[in-house]
C-alpha cells in the first residue's frame, strides 16, 4: 500500500485565513477531551492549523508494574488500563498469558466470558455514542447511554460485586460462577436494550442536525487507517473488513454467528448517503452497528449458558476455572497476542524468562495509534471539528498513557 | 507463507538474518540492526510478503542488551512475523521506519522515552509520556527511581516524615516549644519597634 502523502487536502477543508498563527493550548483540562488530554492547536482564525497531542498525565507504569508481580497479582492492573471495559481488558490480558502458557480452557469459562466481554462492548459503545452526541450539543442521549449503562453494571455487579474495575476474569477461567437467576437478566437486558437502541438510533443516529455536524468530517482514507495502525471501529469506519473476532478467532468466538459492520460513505443505499468514506459519522454508525451484533451474540450465549447448566456439577465443562498450579511459571518464550476491545485491537507482547514474572510486559492500545494519526486527520478541520473527531475516535487516555 | 520459507527468502538476500528454535511462544526473525530499514522495506514493498501493517513497536531490556521488536502483519495474505533488533546498551540506535509506517511515530517515541535507543531520521523524537526533562531512561532494568523531580519530593509522605515520626514525642514537644519560645520572642520585638 502507498505512503500516505502528508499534504494532502479534505474534500472540507476549510479556506485558510491568513491571519496571524495563534497557538492554543486545549487541555488538559477540558470536558470533551474524554480525560487529561493536551492539544497544541496551531490556529489560523477558526481553522486548525495542526493540533499535536501532549499525552503522558496519566502515566502510571503500568507496564513496569508488570515486571515485579507475577502474573496473577498483575490482572488488577489491567482494570485500570481502560476502566469503561475493564472486562476485555482483563481479557486481553488473561489471553495473552493462556497462550504463552498453552492452558487450556472449560467450556463454562469460555461462555462466561464471552458473555461479560460482549456485556462490556456494549456498556463502552453507550459512552462513546452518548458522549458523541453530548460533544456536538445533544445531552439527552448521554443520558439515555448512561441510563443503559447501569443496566449492566447491575449485572455486573451481582456476578463479581464490583461497578466498574472487575478483576473477574482469572488466568484460567473466571473469578466466580454464574449465582441462579443471573443468565435469566442478561436476557432480560437483551430484551430490554433492542427497542430501546431503535429508540437511540429515531433519537440521535438519525437525526439530520447530528449527521450535519458529522458527516464529511474528520476523513481517515482506508489506505491512511492500515499506515497509521487505526483499529478497531475507527479501521471498520474506513471500510477495512477487519476484526480480530471474525479474522483471528480467539476464545469460543469462531463458533458465534454475527457480522462485521463496517463503514460505507458515500454509498447512496448505504446509511452515510449523505458523507465520504471515513468521515467521523461513519464511525459513528459502525458502533451502533456493532451494539446489534454484540446483541446477537449475547443472545446465542444465553442459550448455550442454558444448555451448560443441564450438565451435572462434576463435569468438566460445567466448571468455570481450568486447575492450574498456584504460581505460574511459564517457559521461556514470547508472543504478541491480540484481542478485539470496544477501542479495537488490544496487543500483549509478553517476554517470559521462565520465571513467575514477566520479563517484558507491553501493552498496544487502540486509543494510543488512534492519537498517532489525530494530528493528520484534523489538519484543516474548524476547531469545533476538532472536538468531533476526539469524539469519533473514542479515546480513553489511562489506555493511551497507561 | 510460512515462517521457514519467509526466513529462506530473507537468507537469500541478508545472510546475517537468523530464526532461532524457540522453546516456547511465537518464532522471532533475528536481523542485523545496522540493516533494518532495508530489511523493512522489503517486507512492506515485495509482493509475496506485503507486510502492510506494523502491529506494534516494542522497546525491551532484556537485562543484558536492548530489543527493538516489530510484530507485522499483513492485510492482502494474512500472515504475520515477529521481528527483532538486538542493541547494545551503551549509546543504543536504529533507523527510524517512520518512512514506511507513519504508525511507528508515537511507538518510536515510546521506546526512546522507556528505554533511550535513538531512532535516527525520526521526524520528531521527544519524550512522550514522561516530562522533557525527565533524566534517565525508566523502562531499563537499572533504572533508579529519582528521590526529587523538580525539587519535589517523589517519594511517599509516610516515607518523607519517617524521621519525624521516628524522634519521638517528648523530642518533638521539646521542638515545638523551641520554635513558639522564638516567635514569641521576634512578635515582641517587633511591637517595641512600633512603640
Amino acid at each position: 500500500m502507498p505512503n500516505v502523502v502528508i499534504d494532502r487536502v479534505h474534500s472540507n477543508t476549510a479556506p485558510r485565513v491568513d491571519a496571524e498563527e495563534m497557538v492554543l493550548s486545549m487541555g488538559p483540562h477540558h470536558p470533551s477531551t474524554h480525560g487529561v488530554l493536551r492539544l497544541e492547536v496551531v490556529t489560523d482564525g477558526e481553522v486548525v492549523v495542526s493540533a499535536r497531542p501532549d499525552i503522558g498525565y496519566l502515566h502510571r507504569a503500568i507496564e513496569k508494574i508488570g515486571e515485579y508481580v507475577d502474573y496473577r497479582q498483575f490482572m488488577p492492573y489491567t482494570d485500570r488500563v481502560d476502566y469503561i471495559c475493564s472486562m476485555n481488558s482483563n481479557f486481553a490480558y488473561a489471553a495473552a498469558v493462556e497462550k504463552l502458557g498453552n492452558y487450556k480452557l472449560p467450556l463454562r469459562a469460555e461462555l462466561m466470558r464471552v458473555m461479560v466481554a460482549e456485556l462490556n462492548r456494549i456498556s463502552s459503545h453507550m459512552i462513546c455514542l452518548g458522549a458523541l452526541a453530548m460533544d456536538m450539543g445533544a445531552y439527552t442521549p448521554f443520558l439515555h447511554g448512561i441510563c443503559h449503562r447501569e443496566k449492566v453494571n447491575d449485572i455486573f455487579e451481582e456476578v463479581c460485586g464490583a461497578r466498574l474495575t472487575y478483576n473477574y476474569l482469572t488466568i484460567g477461567g473466571v473469578g466466580y460462577d454464574a449465582p441462579p437467576g443471573w443468565i435469566e437478566k442478561c436476557a432480560e437486558f437483551v430484551a430490554y436494550l433492542y427497542p430501546k437502541m431503535i429508540e437511540f438510533n429515531n433519537l440521535i443516529t438519525g437525526n439530520s442536525i447530528f449527521q450535519d455536524r458529522l458527516c464529511n468530517v474528520g476523513i481517515v482514507p482506508p489506505e491512511m487507517a492500515v499506515n497509521f495502525g487505526l483499529v478497531g471501529p475507527n479501521l471498520r469506519g474506513s471500510g477495512i473488513s477487519w476484526d480480530i473476532r471474525k479474522n483471528e478467532p480467539y476464545s469460543i468466538y469462531a463458533q458465534l454467528r454475527f457480522d462485521v459492520p463496517i463503514g460505507d460513505g458515500g454509498d447512496p443505499n448505504g446509511s452515510n448517503p449523505r458523507g465520504t468514506l471515513g468521515d467521523c459519522y461513519d464511525r459513528n454508525v459502525v458502533r451502533v452497528k456493532e451494539v446489534f451484533e454484540s446483541l446477537k451474540i449475547l443472545s446465542q450465549i444465553v442459550d448455550r449458558l442454558k444448555e451448560n447448566e443441564k450438565l451435572p456439577g462434576e463435569h468438566p465443562d460445567r466448571q468455570w476455572q481450568a486447575k492450574l498450579p498456584t504460581r505460574l511459571r511459564i517457559k521461556p518464550g514470547e508472543a504478541y497476542v491480540r484481542t478485539e476491545n470496544p477501542r479495537g485491537e488490544t496487543g500483549y507482547y509478553i517476554v517470559s524468562d521462565g520465571t513467575d514474572k514477566a520479563l517484558r510486559l507491553k501493552i498496544r492500545t487502540g486509543s494510543f495509534s488512534a492519537l498517532g494519526a489525530f494530528e493528520e486527520t484534523t489538519r484543516g478541520l474548524l476547531i469545533g471539528d476538532v472536538i468531533a473527531v476526539i469524539g469519533s475516535f473514542d479515546i480513553v487516555l489511562p489506555e493511551v498513557d497507561r | 507463507m510460512d515462517f521457514d520459507a519467509l526466513v529462506a527468502k530473507l537468507q537469500v538476500r541478508w545472510p546475517a538474518v537468523k530464526a532461532p528454535a524457540v522453546q516456547n511462544g511465537e518464532r522471532v526473525v533475528l536481523i542485523p540492526a545496522d540493516q533494518n530499514l532495508a530489511i523493512l522495506a522489503y517486507l512492506k514493498n515485495d509482493p509475496e510478503l506485503s507486510f502492510d501493517s506494523l502491529m506494534s513497536l516494542v522497546g525491551v531490556d532484556s537485562g543484558r542488551e536492548l530489543w527493538v521488536v516489530y510484530p507485522l502483519h499483513s492485510f492482502k495474505h494474512l500472515h504475520r512475523l515477529l521481528v527483532k533488533a538486538i542493541l547494545p546498551r551503551i549509546n543504543p540506535g536504529i533507523d527510524s521506519v517512520c518512512s514506511l509506517w507513519n504508525m511507528a511515530d508515537f511507538f518510536e517515541r515510546e521506546a526512546y522515552d522507556l528505554y533511550g535507543i535513538t531512532f535516527h531520521a525520526h521526524p520528531d523524537l521527544r519524550r512522550i509520556l514522561n516530562p522533557q526533562d525527565w533524566e534517565g531512561w525508566p523502562g531499563r532494568k537499572d533504572y533508579e527511581y529519582p528521590m526529587e523531580y523538580q525539587g519535589i519530593p517523589t517519594v511517599r509522605a509516610d516515607q518523607f516524615f519517617d524521621d519525624a515520626i521516628s524522634k519521638g514525642v517528648e523530642e518533638r514537644e521539646a521542638e515545638d516549644k523551641a520554635i513558639a519560645v522564638q516567635i514569641e520572642a521576634e512578635m515582641k520585638a517587633k511591637l517595641t519597634e512600633k512603640k
